[in-house]
């Protein structure tokens, strides 16, 4: 287990290393700054994907009949609704945006359209159990 | 789909998160499927019927109303 939580950390220090790599070349203003800023953010997430690859498949019971479970299919009815609730979202806002030429900047309509796609799924998921308990 | 799961784990004398376990499946999927609000797969159907001891159209039937049935 020592080894696994090695490897985890490992996996960790290579993403943030590259992250903050990636943030000193890239960035316009104190390179320096950013990079060390971005690569201590991202440690905490490059050390949870080494948990999800070699410490996780080690302590985490799996079920072989998962995926017979209801709440497969309230996320599998969950996504599908989402993937259409992101059609009508964008489409609407690109006739908003093409019918008042609003100059909307790309950082922010992507971290909208995030937040449209989980807000929807939490919200289609949370409706799905609700139901099927109370019926 | 109708299914006797209900009837068949109240005289076995099991609690919904004991069959549960037996399915490897989550007691809400019991649930689900004792009000047939959920159909199960048909592995799971098949795992059913084997933990009652029985054939998987005793405890399943369809429904007359569905035309998929």
């Amino acid at each position: 287990m020592v080894t696994r939580w090695t490897l985890a950390v490992l996996v960790g220090l290579a993403v943030a290393s590259v992250v903050g790599l990636l943030a000193w070349l890239l960035s316009p203003v104190t390179p320096a700054l950013s990079g060390v800023v971005f690569a201590v953010t991202s440690l905490p997430v490059g050390i949870t994907l080494g948990w999800v690859i070699f410490v996780a498949p080690a302590t985490m019971p799996t079920s072989p009949h998962a995926e017979d479970s209801i709440e497969v299919t309230w996320m599998d009815q969950a996504l599908t609704g989402t993937a259409t609730d992101l059609v009508v979202v964008i489409g609407l806002t690109l006739a908003a945006v093409s019918i008042t030429r609003w100059e909307l900047p790309t950082v922010l309509l992507l971290l909208a359209l995030l937040i449209v796609a989980f807000g929807s799924a939490s919200v289609r998921y949370t409706l799905a159990r609700h139901r099927a308990i109370r019926a | 789909m109708k299914n006797s799961v209900r009837e068949r784990r109240q005289a076995a004398g099991w609690s919904q998160a004991h069959l549960a376990e037996r399915l490897e499946v989550t007691r809400l999927t019991v649930i689900s499927i004792e009000k047939g609000r959920f159909d199960p797969s048909l592995p799971l159907a098949f795992r059913i019927a084997r933990t009652f001891g029985c054939a998987i159209e005793d405890v399943f039937d369809p429904d007359e109303n569905d035309p998929a049935g």
